[in-house]
């Protein structure tokens, strides 16, 4: 089939699944590891940095010249995802 | 001009003239080069195409590549805690420091349109009318001013005014790109400190890539697909 080669990254992880537990992973497990992944991406875009600079901000430069210390703040998640928003509340609880 | 008025309609005066121009009339164009040249194959190329001194994701651009391991469950088997479960490391996550993408976001000369402190929008319609407050951007919201507030009031040594950068993000694993990256999942970053109908233009570059997740699960439909086009080669070869 034409469309095979694109799954071949997931293969690798039934043959993961199956060499592991004997079986092949359930739609259940797969959405669990879907969430699972995006958990574990937010945990590395959420650095030590980020977190610093969430705490303390960052001083940068303005297109004026001025000095100003600039806080991030998350206000939108636009994501066909809604689960991950509930990652961030508790994250900054 | 007869290729031009067959095939498909979407050809414009002005495109016939820059292939003629550009291509068939330039000095360098030799017809054996597309001897055997074959459309599809090309643009197959296009798509993996990985220049070692320029690739999609560079380290210059502050990409990191990582693979990102999570841990994996299976039904009736028990772990004594989520540790002791099987880790799987997901390959080919790539991703930048939200805090390098903002600093850098803040230097670009788009910056000099940023709003960096918010306010409330009012609009009276005419002189015998109310006034109304508009909302409309991040800048003007509620959520930006008690924001800006608490930050400005909160004690600290530092003398600098404070601003709020106002991430917003996005994620949407049905919006693929076209070139290579087909198979990942993107997350961007925007900042409301900039207008809308600026953000909005395609041509103000204002979305900041941070991650592009690999897409390694199997997508259940397509799978669904793929063995009812299977059972139905099978039924047709048998026939």
């Amino acid at each position: 089939m034409l469309w095979r080669p694109f799954f071949q990254l997931s293969d690798t992880f039934q043959d993961f699944y199956q060499r592991v537990f004997g079986t092949a992973a359930t739609a259940a497990v797969l959405t669990h590891c879907k969430r699972e992944l995006m958990h574990a991406v937010w945990m590395l875009l959420l650095d030590k940095d980020f977190l610093e600079a969430y705490v303390y901000g960052i001083v940068l430069q303005f297109a004026d010249g001025i000095f100003r210390r600039v806080f991030l703040r998350f206000f939108t998640y636009a994501a066909d995802y809604p689960e991950k928003f509930v990652y961030f509340l508790f994250i900054w609880s | 001009m007869n290729w031009h008025s067959t095939g498909s309609k979407l050809k414009s005066i002005g495109e016939l003239q820059r292939l003629v121009n550009e291509v068939v009339n330039a000095p360098d164009f030799k017809q054996e080069d597309l001897a055997d040249f074959s459309a599809t194959r090309e643009a197959a190329r296009l798509d993996t195409h990985q220049d070692k001194k320029s690739p999609l994701f560079s380290a210059g651009d502050g990409w990191i590549e990582r693979s990102v391991p999570i841990s994996v469950p299976a039904e009736g088997v028990k772990h004594t805690s989520e540790n002791a479960a099987p880790v799987f490391e997901v390959p080919g996550l790539y991703y930048r420091r939200i805090v390098e993408v903002v600093k850098g976001a803040f230097q670009e000369p788009m910056a000099a349109k940023y709003h960096i402190a918010p306010f409330k929008e009012f609009w009276k319609p005419s002189e015998d009318e109310p006034i109304e407050r508009i909302y409309s951007e991040v800048f003007s919201s509620d959520a930006m001013i008690s924001e800006h507030e608490k930050i400005k009031s909160e004690p600290r040594k530092c003398t600098l005014e404070t601003v709020v950068a106002s991430i917003m993000l996005w994620s949407d694993s049905t919006h693929l790109a076209s070139f290579g990256t087909a198979s990942l999942w993107p997350i961007y970053l925007f900042l409301g400190n900039l207008s809308k109908y600026t953000r909005g233009m395609p041509t103000s570059f204002a979305a900041h890539h941070i991650a592009y997740i690999p897409k390694v699960m199997y997508n259940l439909d397509a799978e669904l697909v793929i063995i009812y086009i299977d059972a139905l080669a099978a039924i047709l070869s048998a026939e």
